[in-house]
């Protein structure tokens, strides 16, 4: 049996518990508590452990989805369950303080996953927000991290179909890592060196 | 850029409008005016349609009707375009739309999975950008393609083994991707320091096959 | 918008006397807190070693875990957590009517019992706000009832026992004056 963990992360308020309910087949199991930070996300109540909801492939197979906490204070959690993980979707709402700089903050914190393609970042609130945009982000994350090429979307967490393109963006970009192999030179190649 | 060369440069804009026949001459156009170092606005109007407005300079255009409405093979589209100063007003009331929605409409449907004429068959093609997908009609192919193409240099064959598409399919986005400018193209034979595993086909017991599967994507 | 709790000085004193109140009963506590729900240290008695803002944020995470266990297998409200390890046990409950929980490390010497009993009374006394009980809280007279009564409790872990030493999880009930 494969595990197949994905982990939604960014900063409170981004849309992550409402992003796996969208997704999962199941009731997700939530850990929410009194929000007292009302000027940080103005949301009665945050995830303070962790979201939990599935997708059952077959008998043996489960995509799991576990969303963190966005504060950083929880980031006992995020140590727990990256171990695990195969893949990230990082959603930033975009009228969050520097949202560029929160989303920059994730991909280092998560650089493992970073590192072997397992990223997908969602813009949400671009409706309250309409800026930064999608080419202000890639421009950024291309300074940050100029190897990589990451897939930015912008996304409504409500939309079921979004949270999909989402997901499956996530996963082709993961598999497709493995499909690639070091080119052996071929025996005229090695004779003309 | 040298006066000489902005002067170039807006000479290749070109002067009163070109009439051209189907979207695939249109794009031709698009891609040739695309390129042009300087602000440029282009305007493409179908006989009995509204006018489709581009503001190069801001990746965005304006249309009143959805690119669908328009006809699958306009007999004729007059288009102009015209070089303008930096910092110039946009060429339509309002903020107008992002650019690649148009582009990606046109780059898709244009040649019919013929290659675009900016193409050539020893081409490989590099994602430089991934183009926002939940804001553009796609289905899984196109973003398992598009995966494909971000992680190494890919010919045209390759792609469509790596993916088991046909020519046809991988051939749409090769010209939707290179119209709206997310490739990074390299000509020549050499083959790249990555190359795709013999056994790379799309496996249906991936967990992309399942989940799709799964999901009725 | 009222204060949140860890932001209101008469809460934080409220609670620190709590605290305070609490190892005046039990000399094995080493380490005890309140915090908000979503994981804000209120005030804290600590030995020094801990880092009370980080035992925060996971008590909250622990409780909020907890509560959704107790959710998932239809069990009722979980009362108190437990975490018993070899060296200490960690009891925590959440304050009856106050989006706040109390936390506290008790040495193995501690029967746990008692840390049942002191940490319901510590989190009855939270539970009364300083606006409607100002002044100093009364001192406690005496150990309270140990809580065999409460609901089950959820055991987050639970070391091997060591069967040679066998003894009571249970203090011997005593006088529940004052409380």
């Amino acid at each position: 049996m494969a595990e197949h963990v994905i982990l939604f992360t960014g900063p409170m308020g981004a849309g992550k518990t409402t992003a796996i309910e969208k997704l999962s087949e199941i009731d997700v199991v939530r850990t929410e508590a009194a929000n007292t930070e009302r000027q940080v996300a103005d949301k009665a109540t945050t995830t303070v452990a962790l979201d939990y909801g599935e997708i059952v492939l077959d008998d043996q197979d489960k995509v799991r989805l576990y969303g963190i906490p966005g504060q950083r204070r929880f980031d006992f959690m995020w140590t727990i369950l990256k171990e695990r993980a195969k893949g990230m979707v990082l959603l930033v709402h975009n009228d969050a303080d520097d949202p560029i700089g929160r989303a920059v903050e994730y991909l280092d914190e998560f650089a493992d996953l970073y590192a072997k393609g397992g990223v997908v970042i969602g813009i949400t609130r671009i409706d309250i927000a309409p800026g930064p945009s999608v080419t202000d982000y890639a421009a950024a994350l291309a300074v940050a991290h100029p190897d990589k090429i990451v897939p930015i979307y912008t996304v409504d967490p409500r939309q079921r179909d979004q949270m999909r393109t989402l997901l499956m963006t996530l996963v082709a970009n993961i598999e497709t890592r493995d499909m690639f192999v070091e080119r052996v030179p071929q025996r005229e190649e090695l004779v003309a060196e | 850029m040298t006066s000489a060369e902005w002067d170039y440069a807006r000479s290749s804009a070109g002067e009163g409008p070109r009439y051209v026949t189907g979207w695939g001459n249109s794009a031709v156009e698009i891609h040739r005016v695309g390129t042009i170092p300087v602000p440029v606005t282009m305007r493409l109007e179908v006989a009995d349609h509204p006018p489709i407005v581009i503001d190069f300079a801001r990746r965005t255009y304006s249309a009143t009707l959805p690119f669908d409405r328009y006809p699958i093979h306009p007999g004729s589209v007059a288009i102009t375009a015209e070089a303008v100063a930096p910092g110039s007003p946009a060429p339509f009331p309002g903020i107008g739309v992002q650019l690649d929605g148009l582009l990606w409409a046109v780059g898709i449907t244009a040649f019919e999975g013929s290659a675009a004429p900016w193409l050539r068959p020893s081409d490989r093609y590099r994602l430089s950008r991934w183009p926002n997908f939940t804001e553009l009609p796609h289905t899984m192919d196109y973003i398992r393609m598009t995966a494909l193409l971000g992680a190494g240099f890919l010919s045209l064959p390759e792609l469509c083994a790596g993916a088991s598409v046909s020519v046809g399919q991988a051939q749409r986005i090769l010209n939707a991707l290179s119209l709206m400018g997310g490739l990074q193209v390299v000509g020549g034979v050499e083959e790249p320091t990555m190359v795709l595993r013999q056994d790379a086909a799309d496996q249906p017991r991936g967990l992309f096959g399942r989940l799709r599967a799964r999901l009725g994507l | 918008m009222s204060i949140p709790a860890h932001l209101d000085p008469q809460v934080k004193e409220h609670a620190a006397r709590v605290l305070a109140g609490m190892r005046e009963f039990a000399a094995s506590m080493i380490y005890a807190a309140v915090l908000t729900d979503d994981g804000f240290e209120v005030a804290d008695y600590s030995d020094g070693r801990t880092d009370a803002s980080r035992m925060a944020s996971m008590s909250s995470s622990v409780q909020a875990l907890s509560d959704a266990v107790a959710r998932e297998l239809r069990i009722g409200t979980a009362e108190y957590v437990i975490i018993a390890s070899d060296q200490g046990h960690v009891l925590q409950r959440r304050v009856p009517g106050q989006p706040l929980v109390l936390a506290a490390l008790f040495d193995t010497y501690e029967t746990l019992g008692k840390a049942i009993a002191v940490s319901k009374m510590g989190a009855q006394r939270m539970a009364h706000s300083p606006a409607s009980e100002p002044g100093p809280a009364p001192a406690p007279t005496a150990v309270p009832e140990p809580a065999p009564a409460d609901p089950a409790p959820i055991v987050a872990a639970v070391p091997p026992r060591d069967e040679t030493t066998p003894r009571s999880i249970y203090a011997p009930p005593v006088s529940a004056s004052g409380w």
